[in-house]
């Protein structure tokens, strides 16, 4: 009896050590350079395929979720940091979790900009923001009344107005906004998707690529040609530019992260860590958008459509 | 009937009133001095237990800066990677092994006038709190990732380092509050009781108010709602910094050491150690699924008021759980308790994967897995203590800390695994970005993978327990060497007790009994037993048949009239059914007899012929070489063992060979003569105890070589006096004044380096000198222990009576002197109303005046009251001498009042008063 139960006791530590080394090491392989530029343009291709107004639009994979996204984004400069966040956000089935594509779609898009005191404490005082909230309004209100509503507004000068708009408006027709256009997720991925396969550089130290069950990891450099030409054909700089080494995880055959870094001092030679100059963060659903309920205040004007630092053209 | 039932509800009722206004009285009466016979009043108490609520609010806040892959603050919030995360973690935990041993030194070496935890309550908890709170504080939204991963793994360590000697002295004051376990358990029953009201309260309301700020994604949400709970959890542990005592009696804390090596080295040659440990290696896998019910909250749902609720009524399972686990632990046994546990966990986290798209649904099987996995924080020190006597009796060292010291045998293994999750996580695109948990695709296919990984690890968590065979039987008989072994040496010392004899013969009678009793025929009583039920069964069968026959025939309304042949299948029924009863009782026993058998062949045997092995009389031989050298003869003599050789083992051999036979042939239930031939293992394990006993002469020449250094190095001038007592002696001296203090502990740690060098130098020598004496009390118990049995047992019976009355009279003497405080607030609060009704003010004087014309009439309340307080009080105790003993300690203690009326009251006080003076002076 006792021998039975070694035997088993051994068995299953074998079969269990075998199939943790089996995940832990068989499951990420390396792949090709070509076969990563491939992967990268099918899943920003995937990425956009919920996106009418871009290149890649795919209106059977927009119906399942193609169309809702949320992301992240962080630009480091020398002087400022600025945060974006945009969350195109529907219910969802919480039985089936299959989205509820319908009158309860809403936009919540928020950008902030910090200025930076000092490399190495990275601290930082917040300079100006901006931001929208656009859907239906949670009571009180006719169905087909939306609000478009800013809040925390800077002037110019950097006072904050805390002007809140109301506008007839739904979160579809904000989204074909050229002021929402700026803020979609195929304004953000438009440099990725045109780069050629010649811009990046797989030879290096840590470059490559390799997959891991859902999750494919690209590290890769960026020729200086490509930047100077990005520069004098579009007259912007490239989120690459001045760039190490960037990173690009792709998950479950869509972009998920995208990380630019580039190697700086922290005040002494011992730190010298990869900053992150630019950070794109994708989730294809994101958090449930809470309407404020703070009803005072409104300006209700139909035709103030035009915001002097967002150049919002009416629709 | 009726009649019955109300007076029974009126004698409840009064009994419950009764016990209320004891333990009103008796808590206002003891609210700032102890009762008699305890040491610790209720203010205290209390103040423990809000200290407690303060302690486990710090805590709270403290728990969202343990690292970790599952740390919804620095994953989800601020958007450290999982594996980074467990990168910090391992260097935590190698860190960890220095501060755990400098902390643990710093403890030690504490001696203030506060005593030698409280201090750390005072001064750790708000550096922790200030700590936490510049922590969440920080402008992560400025910052970049390798800023953000530098403070999360700065503050962390930061953390780590203080938070277990915060969190530990608040335990480690409730082992010391009160010298006695009795009032010590009380104490800590009661404060837990209020202190967990704290998180009951915050983990309902955190998550709903939560919504407010966003969610525990977001930082706003450990900003304004979390760190508030700290800082008030850092006031509130005050109470039991200023509001309690240390009270530790130095002397009896006083253990021999056991050396780190040594204690470990006994440790891991522990086979049921090994086997707990090793289950212990798969948690990180079995508690993958932990997170998916937060998950599914704050991702799927995204539903804070529900996940609160929820929370709330999953810490009542843990509750019940406890309650609950010994009586699971009787039904199960303990291997049983094991694998009903693991087993139970497959199934219920097989459930929540079935159905995790209903969150109810999930809710309820984690509600009942959580009720099935609390079992083990009772179970645990239960089986624990059961190792901790399996590792002495195989090598005869006492172990209590050094279980968790060779723990850490597992850290690299612990280390290493602790990646997989995070692996896990990265590979279903849970990198940086916990975001992506909003999207039920990524979401969904997570689930499934850390359920699957779950019931995994729950099931290579079962693997080593079915090699786990520590019976309640085997226990048993391992107490029994135990006992046999204290019994000697303390029948040498002097220190036996009549109880102890009386214990320990009627347990070996038992075990004789068992040993000596014929294998039983376990095929032939489960077929008894099994007759027996069909028997039963049938003749059940033809009773209810015939009973509801009759039954249809006898009209509505009158009962069902016994007929003979009822009457006589009911007694034949009867008679079955305790037929069935004897059969299976005796099938039980008949295997519980065969475990017996098991256990003395395993336990008693190589204990009572342990000093017959060829090995043991090599060590005798070697300890007489090493002890016939004085010790201070030791640095410069030369320790001769030529003459010492192994014994010949053929006599053993043959012994072992039959005693496995017969043990062997037990297994498979035949007589002990017919046993297979084990006369090939035994050659075996003689040629293995051959080496064994080799080596063991030259590693004794070696120690005795380092004994030789070290005792020069030490001890130049040799040794001066017995350390050991010197050491003792300084700890008992007690001290008044905060100089005497700082001077006494000069001399402990004077006195405790020196006891320290000598028993690392004089570690071979000692050791000697207790195998023999050990060997010299071998034949105690039969040469001497056994004649004394009839004599304990009477004179255990006459201790055992004394205490009783004393118990009695302790108990009788406190409801007085509760009797007495309730009649003097009583005339005391008539004084006053009569006072108040004559427009005079109330005073002492007037009191006086009051009592002295009014006590006759409070003589005769006061008897009738102490009776009916004692009579209640008896009921409550199910005690029938209690109303009597009261009735009479009242009369004693109101004696006074019985010969000078005049004074009634006031003698009621000043026995009151005496009391409380005789509680204080105990105290002192």
């Amino acid at each position: 009896m006792k021998i039975k139960k070694l035997i088993c006791l051994v068995l299953v530590t074998i079969l269990s050590v075998t199939l943790l080394a089996t995940l832990m090491t068989g499951c990420t392989t390396s792949i090709s350079d070509k076969e990563a530029f491939d992967l990268l343009k099918n899943a920003i291709a995937l990425s956009l395929s919920g996106d009418k107004n871009g290149p890649h639009y795919n209106p059977s994979e927009s119906a399942t979720n193609g169309f809702i996204f949320a992301y992240k984004e962080s630009v480091r400069s020398d002087n400022t940091i600025t945060n974006t966040n945009v969350n195109v956000h529907c219910e969802q089935d919480e039985a089936t979790y299959a989205l509820k594509v319908d009158d309860d779609l809403m936009v919540d898009l928020y950008q902030e900009t910090y200025g930076i005191n000092s490399v190495t404490s990275g601290a930082g005082t917040k300079i100006g923001d901006f931001g929208f909230i656009v859907g239906p309004y949670p009571d009180g209100e006719s169905a087909n009344e939306r609000l478009y509503y800013t809040e925390n507004n800077t002037d110019k000068s950097g006072n904050y107005t805390d002007k809140k708009l109301r506008v007839d408006m739904t979160a579809e027709e904000f989204i074909d906004t050229d002021l929402f256009q700026r803020y979609s997720l195929s304004s953000r991925l438009e440099e990725l998707r045109n780069m050629p396969f010649d811009a990046f550089v797989f030879d290096g130290e840590d470059y490559g690529a390799y997959q891991q069950i859902n999750l494919v990891k690209i590290t890769f450099g960026v020729t200086q040609e490509y930047i100077d030409n990005y520069r004098a054909e579009t007259g912007k700089a490239s989120i690459f530019e001045g760039c190490t080494y960037a990173e690009i995880e792709v998950t479950f055959n869509r972009i998920s992260n995208i990380y630019v870094y580039r190697t700086e001092s922290l005040g002494s030679d011992f730190f010298n860590l990869p900053q992150e100059m630019y950070s794109l963060q994708i989730t294809y659903l994101g958090k449930n958008i809470s309407f404020p309920d703070d009803n005072g205040g409104y300006t209700y004007d139909a035709n103030l459509l035009y915001r002097t630092d967002c150049a919002f053209a009416k629709v | 009937m009726a009649s019955t039932v109300k007076r029974k509800l009126n004698e409840g009722i009064l009994q419950l009133k009764s016990a209320v206004s004891y333990i009103v009285t008796d808590v206002t009466s003891h609210w700032n001095k102890p009762g008699k016979g305890n040491y610790v009043p209720y203010k205290e108490v209390l103040n423990y237990s809000i200290g407690g609520m303060g302690q486990n609010m710090l805590i709270y806040l403290l728990g969202y800066m343990a690292l970790g892959v599952t740390n919804t603050l620095f994953a989800s919030t601020i958007g450290i990677r999982p594996m980074h995360l467990q990168n910090m973690l391992t260097v935590q935990t190698i860190l960890n092994i220095v501060f755990q041993i400098i902390r643990g030194k710093l403890v030690d070496n504490t001696n203030t006038r506060w005593g030698r935890f409280r201090p750390y309550l005072a001064i750790m908890g708000a550096p922790l709190a200030i700590i936490s709170i510049i922590f969440v504080f920080l402008p992560f939204e400025s910052m970049t990732y390798s800023h953000k991963y530098t403070a999360v793994f700065a503050f962390a360590i930061a953390i780590s380092i203080g938070q277990p000697l915060y969190q530990t002295s608040y335990t480690n004051l409730g082992s010391v509050i009160s010298p006695s376990t009795a009032e010590r358990s009380k104490i800590l029953t009661v404060s837990s009781m209020i202190y967990s009201f704290a998180p009951t309260v915050y983990q309902l309301f955190v998550p709903i108010f939560s919504e407010l700020t966003g969610g525990f994604t977001d930082i706003r949400t450990y900003r304004y709602i979390v760190v508030p709970i700290g800082i008030a959890g850092v006031l509130l542990s005050f109470f039991a910094f200023f509001g309690c005592k240390e009270r530790i009696v130095s002397s009896k804390h006083f253990v021999q050491k056991v050396s780190v090596v040594g204690g470990c080295v006994a440790v891991w040659r522990n086979k049921y150690w090994w086997l707990r440990t090793i289950s212990t290696w798969f948690n990180f896998l079995e508690g993958a699924y932990l997170v998916l019910f937060g998950w599914i909250y704050i991702y799927g749902t995204q539903d804070m008021v529900t996940y609160g609720v929820l929370q709330t009524v999953l810490s009542i399972a843990s509750g019940l759980s406890m309650f609950a686990t010994p009586f699971f632990l009787k039904w199960l046994g303990n291997k049983g308790i094991l694998l009903f546990h693991n087993i139970l966990n497959i199934v219920f986290i097989a459930c929540m994967l079935a159905f995790y798209k209903i969150p109810l649904l999930y809710f309820l099987f984690l509600w009942i897995n959580t009720f099935i996995n609390q079992l083990q924080i009772v179970y645990t020190p239960v089986l624990n203590a059961e190792v901790k006597d399996s590792i002495q009796w195989q090598s005869g060292k006492r172990v209590d800390y050094m279980l968790e010291v060779a723990a850490l045998i597992g850290t690299p293994v612990t280390i290493l695994s602790g990646y997989f999750l995070p692996y896990i996580y990265e590979s279903f695109g849970l990198t940086v970005n916990y975001d992506v948990l909003y999207d039920p695709n990524v979401r969904n296919s997570l689930f499934y993978m850390l359920c699957a990984l779950s019931i995994l690890g729950a099931a290579l968590n079962l693997a080593p327990y079915l090699l786990y065979n520590l019976s309640r039987e085997k226990h048993y008989m391992i107490v029994l060497a135990l006992k046999y072994r204290a019994a000697n040496s303390d029948y040498r010392t002097g220190d036996i007790t009549p109880h102890q004899v009386k214990d320990l013969v009627e347990s070996y009678n038992y075990m004789l009994s068992r040993k000596n009793a014929d294998i039983p025929d376990i095929k032939g009583k489960k077929a008894e037993m099994l007759a027996a039920k069909a028997t039963y069964k049938t003749v059940r069968h033809e009773y209810e048949s015939l009973y509801e026959s009759i039954e249809r025939a006898t009209p509505k309304g009158q009962s069902v009239v016994m007929t003979d042949d009822l009457i006589a299948l009911q007694e034949k029924h009867n008679a079955a059914k305790q037929a069935y009863k004897d059969a299976r009782f005796a099938y039980k026993d008949a295997q519980k007899l065969l475990r017996d058998k098991d256990a003395i062949y395993e336990f008693i045997i190589p204990e009572l012929e342990k000093w017959d092995d060829p090995k043991m009389q090599t060590r005798l031989a070697l300890a007489r070489a090493v002890t016939a050298i004085a010790k201070n003869d030791v640095a410069h003599t030369q320790l001769s063992l030529d003459g010492i050789i192994v014994p010949d083992m053929t006599e053993w051999t043959k012994r072992i060979a039959a005693l496995e036979s017969d043990r062997r042939a037990l297994t498979k239930r035949l007589p002990p003569s017919q046993g297979p031939d084990m006369t090939a293992w035994a050659q075996k394990k003689a040629e293995r105890m051959l080496r064994s006993a080799r080596f063991l002469i030259k590693w004794t020449a070696f120690r005795y070589k380092w004994m030789q250094k070290l005792a020069a190095l030490f001890f130049p001038k040799g040794l001066e006096e017995d350390y050991e007592e010197a050491y003792k002696r300084e700890l008992d001296v007690r001290c008044e004044t905060k100089e005497e203090k700082r001077a006494q502990n000069k001399r402990i740690r004077a006195a405790h380096i020196k006891y320290n060098r000598f028993v690392q130098a004089y570690k071979l020598y000692t050791d000697c000198e207790q195998l023999l004496t050990d060997y010299g009390d071998r034949n105690n118990f039969f040469d001497h222990i056994i004649g004394m049995y009839d004599e304990s047992v009477s004179e255990a019976a006459r201790i055992d009576r004394e205490e009783e009355e004393k118990a009695r009279a302790e108990k009788a003497a406190k409801q007085a002197e509760i009797a007495a405080l309730k009649l003097e607030r009583r005339i005391r609060k008539d004084a006053k109303a009569d006072a108040g009704a004559k427009g005079v003010k109330f005073n002492e004087a007037y009191l006086e005046t009051f009592k002295q014309s009014h006590a006759a009439e409070y003589d005769v309340a006061a008897t009738d009251s102490a009776a009916s307080d004692g009579n209640a009080a008896d009921k409550a105790t199910n005690n029938t001498n209690n109303a009597t003993t009261i009735d009479s300690a009242f009369e004693t203690a109101t004696d006074e009042t019985a010969t000078d009326d005049s004074t009634s009251a006031g003698a009621s006080a000043e026995v009151a008063e005496t009391a409380a003076k005789e509680d204080s002076d105990n105290e002192d």
